[in-house]
């Protein structure tokens, strides 16, 4: 689990082109929106592009996903459950 | 039609911009390619927005905001820009994924920027403006109609507004090697010498760049007054000298009152032919100032013929490498000018201006 919050939040930098972040920078339970890392909704389209492509989950249901996106703690503990490679 | 006035500028070209910097030096083309020379952006655009934006965009809108910061005007009434590509890098990120994830799985932020309105939107976004916000895609008369639209709104306009004007396109590596295959740029390009001199062969230098100016109906610190502007598509080999001379008349000026020619002169032998005709309807002893030797021939490069000759008209000292015919004396300043552009014979662009009237500065 831990080698995978690392992963994603690697991949979350990368996706969303946060300059002079780095995966320590992001508390692993910190809101992704608003008061945490300030992203947006192109942002949380981002996400879930960045799920499907990586770990093959798609998320239809936009309600699911925001608290699925809410912190990288909860995106994990999903793609833990759900993923499909 | 009552004239506009250019109030101030800003560029990022390939060229050095700003103060004792401005051309100094002056950078010559490797490869056949200009490229722009990129500012810290990070003085005009906020991170969180700065991250999301490609090459293109950030240039486009550093060079809006920077050109509403050298104004002093927060909120432009309106915002009009002109492109012929508009973000390529954008758009060709977002072709490739449609093909590699089979169109599926996109990211949105790539079709989002690579609209043409994108840096538009960003600068409206940015400074809470309301008003007026166009943006023509016209290939190589995409920037003079942009200043045509401008024209017509201020001209219009029952009281003092400012509208901000510009363009911008950007060159790729995939767009230079696409078009190379067509023959649009030079294969025997040799950079030591002026791009005008080689202009016995087919192809021309590729370029890129942002070009943002205030533009109002008001007079006051003026750098420059933009007359009459006139675009058309396909204009006969023999009409051009013509036409230039028509627009001065219905401007109400007289042809020997044009004291100075901007051409878009670019090293290609199938666009020379039109440059000469209307160079051969004016004395030859007229000077003649060039830029794509400069920026690179692109779809909007009058966007930075234009910024150079503010420079000129606002008391700077041009490179004798500007020059595609020197005038006498260093402290030469035009009264009437007249540009010409072509963009591969198809988009022709003809702007008359002045240099400010006296007492605006």
């Amino acid at each position: 689990m831990e080698d995978l919050k690392v992963t994603l939040k690697q991949q979350i930098i990368e996706s969303l082109n946060l300059q002079g972040m780095k995966p320590e920078d992001i508390d692993d339970n910190a809101p992704l929106f608003g008061d945490g890392l300030g992203l947006d909704s192109i942002d949380s389209l981002e996400l879930m592009v960045l799920l499907e492509r990586n770990y093959g989950i798609k998320i239809e249901d936009a309600r699911e996903g925001r608290s699925i996106l809410a912190s990288v703690q909860t995106m994990a503990d999903y793609i833990e459950a759900n993923r499909k490679f | 039609m009552k004239p506009v006035y250019i109030t101030h500028t800003s560029a990022v070209s390939p060229q050095h911009q700003d103060g004792i910097q401005l051309f100094h030096p002056l950078v010559t083309d490797t490869h056949g390619v200009l490229r722009a020379i990129e500012p810290d952006y990070t003085t005009e655009i906020p991170p969180m927005q700065l991250r999301r934006m490609s090459r293109m965009l950030r240039m486009g809108v550093y060079t809006g905001m920077n050109c509403l910061k050298r104004s002093g005007i927060a909120r432009p009434d309106g915002i009009i820009t002109g492109t012929g590509k508009g973000s390529m890098t954008d758009t060709e990120k977002f072709v490739k994924e449609l093909s590699e994830y089979q169109e599926a799985s996109l990211n949105p932020t790539p079709f989002i920027l690579s609209t043409y309105n994108a840096i538009n939107g960003a600068i409206a976004l940015q400074t809470k403006a309301t008003g007026y916000n166009q943006t023509y895609v016209h290939r190589g008369s995409s920037f003079e109609v942009s200043l045509y639209d401008a024209q017509l709104k201020l001209h219009t306009a029952p009281e003092p507004q400012h509208y901000l004007v510009g363009c911008f396109d950007e060159m790729t590596s995939e767009y230079f090697l696409v078009k190379s295959k067509i023959g649009y740029w030079k294969a025997d390009r040799d950079s030591s010498r002026p791009l005008w001199q080689q202009s016995g062969s087919p192809g021309t230098l590729a370029g890129e760049g942002a070009a943002f100016f205030m533009l109002s109906n008001s007079n006051a610190g003026a750098i420059a007054g933009i007359h009459a502007i006139q675009t058309a598509y396909k204009t006969p080999l023999t009409d051009i000298g013509r036409e230039a001379h028509t627009l001065i008349s219905r401007t109400g000026w007289r042809p020997q009152e044009i004291d100075m020619l901007v051409l878009g002169v670019n090293g290609d032998e199938r666009d020379l032919p039109y440059y000469e005709a209307l160079q051969q309807s004016f004395p030859d002893t007229l000077p003649i100032l060039g830029f794509k030797h400069l920026c690179g021939e692109y779809e909007t490069s009058g966007g930075f013929a234009l910024w150079m000759l503010c420079q000129l008209l606002d008391g700077h000292t041009l490179p004798d490498a500007a020059w595609y015919r020197r005038p006498e004396g260093q402290a030469f300043r035009p009264e009437k000018i007249l540009y010409y552009n072509h963009y591969r014979g198809l988009n022709h662009n003809l702007v008359l201006l002045s240099n400010a009237p006296v007492g605006t500065r």
